[in-house]
């Protein structure tokens, strides 16, 4: 974007060729006009459907929602790429803002939100980018409404020193797992291949308030991609956790919406979160595990599970039972007492059995 | 023991046994809520505060709930649900769900552990001591049984093929083998409950003392009483329990 300091061209405004011409305050600003790049990814077709879509809404809208947007957008300025604050709009706002909404499945705001100034930048202890995992720890959520969105490159030669505008989202609003957000399915669904040793990775972080949309400073981050972390050079620790990545081959075509069971240190404490629907006539599910890390014991435990369907707040003890050794494994999650309902969800505490 | 300081039911505090190291707190207690209070009626979720607590925050957990008034459920019978709990701050945070309040008082059994997350370390299979029943009814029938006993803390789990009482009666009672005589808790006792046209499981009191269990079971023990019945629980080992 250029500003043009000739009194010669400060009046004129149009779209001519490949340049736009704008009044702004600071006088007329000449941009190239935006196309599409001719070759799009699935994923820039679903967002600028998603944009357009968004974009019609606006004149859906009230005069008195419309309003209420052009005062927010009072607050909210753009940054264009010399620094300088570019206008935003009421329309920008409503797009701006459900767009980020729209990222974590949230449904259209038609009422302009209460302004957010304050959402922080995010702070971190320590990150892993390796071939095999991408993770950050000691991420404190400052509000339970708080996602982290995070930009990525694909691993770049060692030579580039500013390879962000090559960033892509990859994380559209994560939840941090006890301080933890290993996105490293993620990166390698988006990217399409794995970070390779030696090559430097560039990263945006930033939080975004799923409620309103806000989002918080970006911080930028470089990694050079290597197995130990990056500000304290450590080897990762895995927990002892299994999670809907490490389940495979699993047979009667369940809907698994949550899965997470993880292990206590020290002692034979287990907890779960599980959420299951089943339509075949079986009891349970099962089969196999994969990518768990050698610490992890299996054996055989039982958590109470809460129906959701025909038995809507019956309970039924089921048995989670794993087997893992030498980098395979077998589980199982099925009704062994009480009143089971196919539609499910299994939590809490319990202790692994002695059988 | 832990006792509330403050909670957003409106009823008074309430005293809970207590066991917390660095990795695990557990809690046994029970209280009371009238589903008809105002405060009910206004809270999404229930708070109990205390005022510390040793884990700032905690993995999910559970606790009961049961209803008092059988109504005129097909079958008269208690009828309750398992609820989420966990622990931020200094409370301990239970859902609420709004089901069974025609059927009110409401009662919550909290027999539960919570453990500390993020925790790295491998698990260990300790603390298991050879369990079972004696001195049962002859119908009670015991099928898997689990009993850890650390210092201070024990884990309990017992199902059941049978659950009939003396003489085919609704009173049960039976001694534990291995349980502790220091452990003192109040524990609900889960139904299976066959019959798919009832929300809810079918639940009673159970009561832990010196080793031995009791519980009056629901009037339609030929329905209830069946295969499939059982209890699972952490409880709390207190010196002042010990009653032998």
């Amino acid at each position: 974007m250029i500003a043009l300091p000739s009194i010669a061209f400060s009046d004129f405004s149009g779209t001519a060729g490949d340049v736009t011409a704008k009044k702004t305050k600071s006088g007329t600003v000449l941009t190239a006009r935006p196309f599409p790049s001719k070759v799009a990814t699935p994923a820039q077709k679903v967002s600028r459907n998603s944009l357009s879509h968004i974009s019609r809404k606006w004149r859906e809208l009230s005069d008195d929602q419309m309003r209420a947007w052009n005062e927010l957008a009072t607050h909210l300025k753009g940054i264009s790429t010399f620094g300088l604050a570019a206008e935003m709009t009421g329309h920008n706002a409503f797009v701006k803002l459900n767009s980020n909404r729209k990222m974590v499945g949230k449904p259209l705001l038609s009422d302009a939100p209460e302004y957010i100034y304050n959402i922080p930048q995010v702070e971190y202890e320590d990150f892993w980018v390796s071939p095999t995992m991408i993770v950050f720890t000691g991420i404190e959520r400052p509000q339970e409404s708080y996602r982290l969105v995070m930009k990525m490159s694909g691993s770049q030669s060692n030579g580039i020193s500013n390879g962000w505008s090559k960033a892509v989202i990859v994380a559209p609003g994560v939840e941090e797992d006890w301080g933890e957000a290993n996105i490293t399915r993620l990166y390698t669904s988006t990217i399409g291949y794995t970070p390779q040793v030696g090559e430097k990775v560039f990263i945006d972080i930033w939080w975004m308030d799923e409620n309103t949309g806000f989002v918080g400073e970006t911080l930028p981050l470089m990694a050079i991609v290597k197995e130990y972390s990056q500000v304290e050079g450590e080897i990762y620790v895995p927990r002892n956790q299994v999670t809907q990545n490490n389940l495979t081959s699993i047979k009667d075509n369940p809907t698994i919406n949550r899965y997470n069971i993880e292990q206590s240190d020290g002692i034979p404490v287990m907890t779960a979160d599980v959420e299951i629907h089943i339509s075949g006539y079986v009891s349970g599910i099962e089969g196999n595990m994969q990518d768990l890390p050698p610490t992890y014991v299996g054996g055989r435990c039982y958590f109470p599970a809460r129906g959701k369907g025909r038995c809507e707040y019956g309970i039924s003890l089921m048995e989670n039972y794993t087997y893992w050794r030498n980098s395979y494994g077998t589980f199982r999650v099925a009704s062994r007492f009480g009143k089971y309902d196919p539609d499910f969800e299994l939590f809490g505490t319990s202790c692994m059995v002695n059988y | 023991m832990k006792t509330t300081i403050s909670n957003n039911l409106g009823i008074p505090e309430v005293s809970f046994q207590y066991y917390a190291d660095e990795k695990l707190a557990v809690i046994a207690g029970k209280f009371q809520v009238d589903p008809n209070s105002a405060e009910w009626q206004a809270i999404d979720r229930i708070e109990l505060e205390f005022d510390s607590l040793d884990l700032n925050k905690s993995c999910l957990s559970q606790v009961y709930m049961k209803n008092e008034d059988p109504g005129e459920q097909h079958i008269e019978t208690n009828r309750g649900t398992v609820l989420r709990s966990w622990i931020k701050g200094n409370k301990l945070i239970i859902e609420k769900i709004s089901h069974f309040d025609a059927h009110g008082p409401l009662t919550f059994y909290v027999c539960s552990a919570y453990t500390a997350g993020n925790q790295k370390g491998q698990l260990v299979k300790s603390g298991y001591v050879t369990t079972g029943i004696t001195n049962q009814p002859s119908q009670c029938v015991l099928d898997k049984k689990c009993l850890v006993v650390e210092d201070g803390y024990v884990f309990g789990l017992y199902s059941f093929k049978g659950f009939y009482g003396v003489d085919g009666g609704l009173q049960q009672e039976f001694d534990i083998i291995g349980m502790p005589t220091d452990v003192d808790v109040y524990i609900p006792v889960i139904y299976a409950d066959t019959r798919i046209d009832k929300k809810g499981a079918a639940m009673a009191e159970g009561h832990i003392q010196n080793g031995h269990f009791s519980c009056t079971n629901p009037n339609s023990v030929t329905f209830y009483s069946n295969n499939g019945t059982f209890f699972m629980f952490f409880a709390v080992r207190t010196p002042q329990n010990n009653n032998e």
